[in-house]
């Protein structure tokens, strides 16, 4: 197996001021809080940077989401956003492409991921180094490269009606623009992160399957992707959450327009545009608060998923 | 195995054309004099690269994205290397709690994130002053671009062994600072150094949070680079010139990353944490 068993850290050594026999109960109390701060200063500015700040802002936005003009509490914003029909339509919009975009990686993605896992070393390496390339190569850059590719005049726009004489009629700034956009860096993401996953089967298992008369649908349907799914399952949830909370590829597509939005460029047009009304820095909480929860609820599941799977990673060593 | 070799070299093929096809496209548009209504280009010309790369707001945003993505490893590293080695000496449980926080990101979408940064800011009289300002895209990049820090270093400290190494250390007489600046990191340079660059990376190209903290005020390359591509009067070619010039940035970083980390082991999913048995 390639997934590698690390050194597990030995148990907790309280090396801190460990409070000597015979004190007074104050004191002791004191050098408890003291051994509290030897074990976790180092990593304070951590927990306030990374931490700290991250949970405080989402805090803050929840506040933000019910807040009403005079600071008191309200739940205009999230009626509001529930009752503009272009915002409905975004977050429909949003969720249908980030489900369509996890399936595709689903089913094609594993496939892909079986065949790179079965190259020889230096080859799977090559591609892993390749599709670290191209899972990094979203945002700004990327939007462009698709304007130039299947934009109006993009490369294979003008090859298709050079070489067969009528045009390809696809339309990037469509829902099916953005899922082949999302493809080009979201399904490497899905491969990288399953790949590993594919050690897991074993030659054994497949010889097994032959001796027993199987064929390789049987195995498939048997074996192999019953041990699979909980690290396929992971992938589709991590790659869900990871195309709900695209701003900058959508965003630098679709612009201000509001024929085909996405939650993200909901909250785009709310923060950056003046005409959106007297409440919209409101609204874009809400609207920043319902992505928080959707993710954080993908996350929940993924944690519980990863938890099944480990348990399976330990029986299959 | 060469009946099933065939279709595996096909599938795979396919992957490749349609992952090459949009970098072909932007390379013929960043070097293509004049196009119009053919297959290929009518000549061209390297003026486009030239021309957009000595263009002063160009320049200015590159310079500013440069810095941004180097104070941003800067201060990753100054965080999560003392947490991380006192995780592994003294407290197992700083560790748990850093691989919670490295799936934040996922939980936060960063537009998400930097509005978030931004109203907090903005709550209070004392932070108001810098409720638009370049720190808070610094920290906004602190607090997304840190777990592609923290994986590559947290496996190589557990495969340097830190604990049995600053153990060695400390009963030489070292004390911990001296252990981890003589000792542990020299130990795991590789790992600091793809983390490193992954988080340059990371830095480099991201929108969300310079676009939304600050407005245009800022402008880091890739909000130069959508404001050109929006601007239907900007100069197309020069786009392509920077998406080029972004996409050969990070082909540079994989290459190097490949070659640094040659022989580490593969990491699962984001978060697994395989040390720890619960």
């Amino acid at each position: 197996m390639t997934v590698t068993t690390r050194e597990a850290p030995g148990p907790v050594a309280c090396t801190g001021s460990g409070a000597p026999p015979g004190r007074p109960a104050p004191w002791r109390w004191l050098t408890s809080v003291r051994t509290v701060i030897a074990q976790w200063a180092p990593a304070i500015p951590f927990l306030v940077t990374a931490g700290g700040v991250l949970i405080a802002a989402g805090i803050w936005l929840i506040r933000t989401s019910f807040a009403g003009p005079d600071g008191g509490w309200t739940l205009q914003p999230w009626r509001d956003i529930f009752a503009q029909q272009i915002t409905r339509e975004a977050m429909v919009r949003s969720l249908g492409l980030s489900a369509t975009v996890a399936t595709v990686c689903l089913a094609v993605g594993s496939v892909l991921a079986y065949h790179v896992s079965g190259l020889a070393r230096r080859g799977r390496a090559t591609a892993q180094a390749l599709l670290n390339v191209a899972a990094n190569f979203g945002g700004a850059s990327l939007a462009i490269a698709m304007v130039s590719t299947l934009g109006a005049v993009g490369f294979v726009q003008l090859l298709v009606q050079d070489w067969f004489g009528h045009s390809l009629g696809f339309d990037l700034y469509s829902f099916w623009g953005l899922v082949v956009t999302y493809l080009y860096f979201i399904l490497p993401l899905y491969v990288l992160l399953v790949l590993p996953a594919m050690s897991v089967l074993r030659p054994e298992w497949w010889e097994a399957v032959q001796a027993a008369g199987g064929t390789r649908w049987h195995y498939w349907r048997r074996v192999g992707l019953p041990v699979l799914s909980p690290f396929l399952l992971s992938g589709w949830v991590l790659t869900f959450a990871w195309s709900l909370g695209q701003f900058s590829v959508p965003y630098a597509l679709l612009g201000e327009t509001t024929t085909t939005s996405l939650i993200t460029t909901r909250l785009g047009n709310f923060l950056f545009s003046a005409t959106g009304g007297t409440n919209r820095f409101e609204r874009a909480a809400a609207l920043a608060v319902l992505l928080m929860v959707i993710s954080a609820l993908a996350l929940v599941l993924y944690r519980l998923i990863a938890t099944r799977m480990l348990a399976r990673l330990e029986g299959a060593r | 195995m060469t009946g099933r070799a065939v279709p595996r070299w096909t599938l795979l093929g396919l992957w490749g054309v349609f992952l090459a096809l949009p970098v072909v496209a932007t390379m013929l548009y960043s070097v293509a004099t004049v196009w119009r209504g053919q297959a290929l280009p009518d000549g061209f010309t390297l003026s486009w690269w030239t021309q957009t790369l000595r263009e002063p707001r160009v320049v200015e945003a590159l310079m500013r994205s440069t810095w941004l993505a180097a104070v941003t490893v800067l201060v990753v590293a100054a965080i999560v290397l003392p947490a991380l080695y006192w995780g592994y000496i003294r407290n197992p449980r700083i560790r748990v709690v850093m691989q919670l926080c490295a799936l934040l990101p996922f939980a936060l979408p960063f537009v998400v994130l930097a509005y978030g940064i931004k109203r907090l800011a903005g709550a209070s009289e004392l932070t108001q002053p810098w409720e638009a300002s370049p720190l808070l895209v610094v920290l906004g990049h602190v607090a997304l671009a840190f777990p592609f820090f923290l994986w590559p270093v947290d496996g190589a400290m557990a495969a340097a062994g830190v604990r049995q190494l600053s153990e060695a250390a400390e009963t030489s007489g070292a004390s911990p600072l001296s252990t981890l600046f003589r000792v542990v990191i020299p130990n795991i340079r590789t790992g600091i150094l793809t983390g490193a660059i992954l988080t340059f990376a990371t830095s480099f190209g991201e929108y969300s949070i310079a676009r939304v903290i600050t407005g245009s005020s800022f402008e880091t390359l890739p909000v130069w680079q959508v404001a050109a591509l929006q601007d239907t009067r900007g100069n197309p070619n020069g786009v392509a010139v920077m998406a080029m010039f972004t996409f050969l940035l990070l082909f540079v970083v994989s290459v190097l990353i490949a070659r640094t980390g040659r022989g580490e082991p593969l990491r699962l999913l984001p978060g697994i944490d395989h040390s720890n048995k619960r």
